[in-house]
């Protein structure tokens, strides 16, 4: 690790403008950059921490129902929200995944998102309520769905001048469940080998009106799985739609073999982890077993 | 009682120290953070080290220039293999009953000439801090000339596998062929004829397994001060499993005599094996010679796995094991291929004795191979070979129960070798609990209540497992302080709770509490020649040192104290820090107030020395419970437990500690861990994230069942305890596996990758 200048701005505003003036890193937990620093696998010239910043450090509700997640809210403080427990469960379950207990206490909402890691944990479960990702920079503030903002492992689409200020989970409809699983050899502090957040929403007559897949680890960016979903829409919940949505899914993954598992093995664990979360989501839903 | 507890027992026949869960006399600056590890050292002017790694598996170092790196600003000294000794191959210095080979230990520390795997060192620079020191090693030059390398055994088997070592040719080879090869050694052990033995069995099955190759895992990287003084004595503070064996060693490498180093150990933040030999010290000594500064050498994480570090050996084996319609085994087939890395020498001689020796048959035949590869060279970790040896033989021994429609605990005890039996190398099988640990499975919850039945398919699997250890030689001294109490200096190093046990024993000899003895680790020249802490041996040969110690000093003070008293040494009984003679009224006197008349007379230094002890042969089985998702493969253990015959337990609290401990590395092992390589060498999990070792929450709560059965003439029975316990951990689960999924586990680690595939292969077929 080098020498470094540190800030720590109190605006987003000033934020902007530190970052967009030198070659930066923000820093909030610190979980993943600190370790890439010390052992010079990152270089930077500017730490900014962006701790300090209220508007990043909120969760707040909208008034149309949504809920607001600054981008540096601690992992630990999401998971232990009345709110986000009571109305997006599978946000507070998959962040409660993040590393260990201590990694969660530090790690934060938005280092989750713009690592970009494939396997990040928190992601797929804010792809599947359809969150969007609020962008601002010099040129104004924009806002994407969250899935929009990868573009390669470790990539985002934000420029120099833009940071990540909050995340939006928008308003649920009435009927929805969501459900992330991930598969790791280890119960803890591991990275998912697959992961599968699926959502569903269903009508009067208990027919899937809307299915949001979103897939970690097996691509090069947490993957929506649109065939898989295609699936669902207007089907009425059953194991062998499920079987179908997951082999579907598994299509629509792209992995790779590499020391976690190989490409065969992370198809296989979709379908499973897909099958296995439509119906815990379903369970939610509607009393009795499965047709 | 048995003759070899009350030997040594107080005057009332009972033992009061031994026995006693304590916790660690340490475990204070332990768990406050206060022990002093080699990475926490500071001294004046200390400077930082680092070592240049070979990037390729296998290459010529064709030239290495330093130039660039010595005119960095900050760097004050370069090293490569040129400024050490160029030792013959077959170097060694002396270890316990055999030696520790020099050459290779010095191949490990600084490559010469050719480099023989991803990460081997190849120079080491000094400079003021850590950073100019890593932008030294971007300076240092090497050119290589890759060579062709390989990577499995069977590879370096082929007829046209590039060889490793010109020097090699194959030993134990019925014909000798007088060519190089990668396989260094064929080993032997051979009665009767497993030909007819064949034929003329009910019933015969094989099992094949194919291991990988795993990491000790101990949480403290190799890490080094050094420092040479003006008087050319280099002080060494390490972390090290024998401070004898690395002076030894490091002053062969250093060319220097061993009266040149003095060797400090520190606290060892884990060793298993993997901290016998020195990994950096002779490179640190060298750097401090050349700079005059203190050296420090600390080890990151990734060095430690990517070739810093010896791992086990991989292994593959196959065993055929017949029976006879009654239950008994007629013959036994083994043949076992181990992957040395690197360097030869790792003899599969102990690995067949261990994978054969549980049981008797007339019929036998064991084959071992050791092979060279260009991975790391492969060191010990706990019983080395043991689990690897138990996951092919205890899974044939299961599926030969379950085709004699047997239950696999009576077919195991119809065949368990018995005292005197004869092992696969000859020598008689010892007195030990084999039938008492099967009784007591046989009466155990674990092995009688039924398996409740779950979400997912459950099975419950049996292993055993045997685990000779070694004796060697343990050195201690005692003085008495002018309090009457003893002072110990041991030349052990801890690294299992054996200084606590050391001042149980020493405790119980002076019939003292435990606080009111001192019991410290000497450094390497304040302190007898002690051979390593490994093996299992230094509780129990320490033990015996103590022993002798203390009667020399209780002699001393006894004829000091008769002196005082005006009465006949033989007239004095020693009870609980006085001497009293026998009749009613008759004089006493204190330890203290011996100490305190005489104390000017001269010290009391008296020595103890063990030396050959009876081994203290381990033997332990275990039971668990596992649940197997059939979906993803994923094994979740449920329940296990472990029995052992311990000899006696000095502190059952440290013992069940150590089997409990055993038994998370062997799970590691048996399910998440394992090295995987990639196709150039280069080990692609070279990280505590993706090298799984089980976190708290991967393990069941472990039970252990103890039972003690004292080893004949040594004092109070000590047995090893150490070692076993990780021996029947993989075949324990893959039984289980079986039981509950129908596949045969091939393969360890036990991936979840692994078990879907036989789960799917099995269901096919």
């Amino acid at each position: 690790m080098d020498l470094f200048n540190f800030q720590t701005p109190r605006s987003i505003p000033e934020l902007i403008a530190a970052k967009n003036s030198a070659n930066a890193w923000l820093l909030a937990g610190g979980t993943d950059l600190i370790p890439q620093l010390k052992e010079d696998r990152r270089k930077a010239e500017t730490i900014i921490d962006v701790k300090k910043i209220a508007a990043m450090t909120n969760i707040s509700a909208e008034q149309d129902g949504g809920l607001n997640i600054g981008a540096a809210v601690t992992a630990t403080t999401i998971a232990q929200s009345e709110i986000v427990c009571a109305s997006y469960p599978a946000l507070a379950y998959s962040v409660a995944l993040i590393g260990s207990r201590q990694v969660q206490n530090r790690a934060s909402l938005g280092g989750n998102v713009c690592n970009a890691a494939p396997s990040a944990d928190a992601v797929p479960a804010l792809m599947s309520y359809g969150a969007l990702a609020n962008i601002e920079g010099t040129k104004g503030k924009r806002s994407l769905m969250v899935e929009e903002i990868f573009t390669g492992p470790g990539r985002t689409v934000l420029e120099q001048d833009e940071v990540l200020a909050s995340i939006t989970l928008p308003a649920l409809p009435e009927n929805t469940a969501a459900v992330y699983q991930r598969f790791t050899p280890r119960r803890e502090m591991d990275i998912a080998v697959a992961g599968v957040s699926s959502r569903i929403t269903l009508d009067a007559n208990s027919k899937i009106v809307d299915a949001k897949i979103a897939l970690a680890s097996v691509g090069p960016t947490p993957l929506r799985a649109k065939a898989a979903e295609m699936t669902l829409i207007g089907e009425v919940p059953s194991l062998k739609l499920f079987e179908a949505a997951g082999a579907a899914a598994a299509s629509d993954a792209s992995p790779i073999d590499d020391t976690r598992g190989s490409a065969d093995y992370r198809r296989h664990l979709v379908s499973v982890l897909c099958r296995r979360t439509l119906a815990s989501a379903t369970k939610e839903l509607i009393q009795g077993d499965l047709p | 009682m048995p003759e070899e507890f009350i030997q040594h027992a107080n005057p009332k026949g009972s033992l009061e120290t031994i026995g006693k869960r304590l916790p660690r006399i340490d475990a204070g600056k332990r768990v406050t953070g206060e022990a002093i590890y080699p990475a926490d050292m500071h001294l004046p002017g200390m400077a930082i080290a680092k070592l240049k790694r070979s990037p390729h598996a296998h290459a010529k170092i064709l030239s290495i220039d330093t130039t660039k790196a010595l005119a960095l600003d900050g760097v004050l000294a370069v090293v490569t293999a040129e400024d050490f000794p160029d030792l013959e191959p077959g170097t060694s210095v002396p270890m316990g009953q055999g030696s520790c080979d020099v050459w290779m230990v010095g191949q490990i520390n600084m490559a010469r000439h050719k480099v023989l795997w991803v990460g081997q060192p190849v120079a080491a620079v000094a400079a003021v801090d850590k950073h100019i020191a890593e932008q030294a090693l971007e300076l240092i030059e090497v050119h290589y000339e890759v060579l062709d390398a390989v990577f499995t055994m069977e590879d370096a088997q082929a007829e046209t596998a590039p060889i490793l070592h010109d020097s090699i040719r194959t030993s134990g080879l019925d014909a000798p062929i007088n060519k190089p090869s990668n396989i260094c050694s064929r080993t032997i052990f051979e009665r009767g004829d497993c030909d007819t033995g064949v034929t003329s069995s009910h019933a015969v099955t094989e099992v094949s397994v194919s291991i990988d190759t795993a990491h000790q895992g101990y949480i403290e990287p190799q890490a080094v001060v050094a420092k040479y003084d003006r008087e050319g004595l280099t002080t060494m503070w390490v972390s090290t499993q024998g401070h004898f064996t690395a002076e030894l060693v490091t002053a062969k490498i250093l060319g220097i005599p061993q009266s040149k180093i003095r060797v400090i150990p520190l606290e060892i933040g884990g060793g298993f094996g993997g901290k016998v030999f020195v990994h950096g010290e002779p490179v640190a000594a060298k750097l401090s010679e050349k700079s005059s500064k203190p050296i420090k050498l600390v080890f990151s994480r990734e060095e430690v796995l990517q070739g810093g570090s010896g791992p086990t050996a991989a292994m593959q084996a196959k065993v055929t094991v017949g029976a006879n319609s009654d239950g008994r085994i007629n013959t036994l087939i083994a043949k076992v291929h181990v992957d040395a890395g690197g360097l030869p020498n790792m003899s599969p001689a102990i690995i067949l004795q261990v994978l054969a020796a549980l049981y008797q048959t007339p019929n036998l035949f064991l084959e071992g191979y050791d092979v060279v590869t260009n991975k790391p060279r492969t060191e010990a970790y706990r019983a080395p070979g043991g689990i690897q040896a138990a996951f092919a033989m205890e899974q044939a021994i299961d599926q030969m129960s379950e085709k004699l429609d047997m239950d696999p605990l009576n077919f195991r005890k119809k065949n368990f070798a018995v005292t005197g039996s004869i092992m696969p190398a000859g020598t008689p099988f010892p007195c030990i609990g084999v039938q008492e640990i099967a009784e007591a499975i046989a009466k155990h919850p674990c092995w009688t209540t039924p398996l409740e039945p779950g979400e997912m398919p459950r099975g419950r699997g049996l292993a055993f497992g045997y685990w000779r250890g070694t004796s060697m030689t343990s050195a201690c001294h005692v003085t008495i302080s002018g309090d009457g109490r003893p002072m110990f200096t041991l030349g052990s190093v801890d690294i299992s709770g054996s200084s606590t046990a050391m001042a149980q024993v020493a405790a119980e000899q002076f019939q003292m509490p435990l606080q009111d003895v001192y019991v410290a680790t000497g450094d390497s020249k304040s302190v007898g020649y002690t051979d390593i802490a490994a093996a299992s041996r230094v509780t129990r040969t320490m033990a015996s040192a103590v022993v002798d110690a203390s009667q020399k000093a209780l002699d001393e003070l006894k004829i000091r104290a008769a002196t005082l008293i005006q009465r006949m040494p033989s007239e004095l009984t020693y009870d609980h820090g006085s001497f009293r003679t026998a009749d009613v009224g008759g004089p006493s006197i204190s330890s203290a107030e011996v100490m305190q008349s005489t104390l000017t007379q001269g010290a009391i230094v008296c020595h103890g020395i063990s030396t050959d002890l009876p081994f203290g042969v381990e033997v332990g089985a275990h039971v668990c419970d596992v649940e197997v998702d059939e979906d993803t493969g994923q094994i979740t253990v449920l329940r296990y437990t472990a029995f052992q015959d311990v000899g006696l337990a000095i502190n059952p609290a440290a013992v069940e500690g150590q089997i409990e401990g055993s038994v998370v590395q062997g799970l590691g092992w048996a399910i998440t861990e394992g090295f995987d390589y990639g196709d150039d060498g280069r080990l692609r999990n070279a990280s505590l994230l993706d090298y799984r070792i089980p976190t708290a929450l991967d393990v069941p709560s472990i039970e252990t069942v103890l039972l003690q059965k004292p080893v004949p003439g040594v004092p109070y029975g000590l047995r090893g305890v150490g070692e076993v316990p990780i021996v029947p951990v993989a075949a324990c689960v893959a039984n289980a596996v079986y039981r509950a999924t129908g596949a045969r586990m091939t393969q360890m680690p036990m991936t979840p990758e692994r078990v879907l595939t036989a789960i799917q292969a099995n269901k096919t077929n």
